[in-house]
């Protein structure tokens, strides 16, 4: 019984990579105190480990574990507004080629702008450039459904989304 | 008649000093946010033209001797470090360059090495 619980939270986790509590609580169906103390039992015999980021308790199969570091910063890119958008562009057009001014006008976001979140993602190893004939393009270099499962968990703050719009319509 | 608008002013000034003062803490906190070089020239900019118009008010403070000058004298270093500030914010934006894609690929190759 105890275990097929365990299972069953393990395996949640297990296709959710960044699930947050509460969520893996309502799909499980399970109580708080049930699935705190499963999660505590996976997490001591490291089948998962957490992130806790502002109060956010996310979830992760322990084999994300020397990505923890990726994770982190990908976290923080999720909580501004234009990463947050070109992942998220990345993550839906992931077969199509487009260029770097493609897609700035897709995301309508002024290239100069989206150059230099480029530049800091790339730096981090969170997205990667890739030459296709004259073209270059953009990829994700981080696990795609931990960019969606997460995508789906941490949003930027009405406050963050100001100080985003500031960063973004105040090029100096 | 004048002392009215002295004081009218002397309101004007403080207003102007806290707007500055909030403007300089959002760019303070956009800097943190970004680690972006000119955003902290922005904020030392806003704290300055602060600073600038707060010491013309020290009497209110603490008593200060007008006749030395001192005031005066503090006014104008702050004035100057927010043109020094300004000048160098406009001279040197914080863009990227035109080879931007080649960087990007050459940012890759390094990596992968």
């Amino acid at each position: 019984m105890f275990d097929d619980i365990r299972n069953q939270i393990f395996e949640l986790i297990k296709q959710n990579p960044g699930i947050h509590f509460r969520k893996l609580q309502d799909i499980s169906g399970h109580e708080v105190g049930v699935v705190t103390y499963h999660t505590k039992v996976l997490e001591k015999s490291k089948d998962i480990f957490s992130i806790t980021h502002k109060g956010y308790r996310l979830f992760f199969e322990y084999k994300w574990h020397e990505n923890r570091d990726q994770v982190l910063k990908l976290i923080g890119y999720l909580r501004k507004s234009t990463p947050r958008k070109l992942l998220i562009y990345l993550l839906l057009k992931e077969n199509e080629q487009r260029s770097l001014k493609q897609i700035a006008n897709d995301i309508d976001i002024a290239p100069s702008t989206l150059n230099w979140h480029i530049k800091r993602l790339i730096d981090d190893n969170i997205i990667q450039a890739k030459r296709y004939g004259r073209m270059v393009t953009l990829v994700l270099t981080v696990d795609h459904t931990i960019v969606r499962t997460i995508g789906n968990e941490i949003f930027p703050s009405r406050w963050e989304k100001f100080l985003d719009y500031i960063n973004d319509n105040f090029q100096v | 008649m004048e002392s009215r608008f002295n004081e009218l002013g002397d309101i004007f000034i403080f207003i102007s000093g806290i707007i500055l003062l909030l403007l300089g803490i959002i760019f303070f906190i956009l800097y943190l946010r970004y680690k972006k070089k000119n955003h902290f020239l922005i904020f030392l900019t806003f704290l300055a033209a602060a600073a600038q118009l707060i010491v013309r008010k020290l009497d209110v403070l603490f008593p200060v001797d007008w006749e030395s000058g001192l005031p005066n004298f503090l006014a104008g270093i702050f004035s100057l470090i927010v043109v020094v500030l300004i000048l160098t914010i406009i001279l040197f934006p914080d863009r990227v360059s035109k080879n931007f894609e080649e960087e990007l690929i050459k940012a890759n190759k390094n990596k992968e090495e």
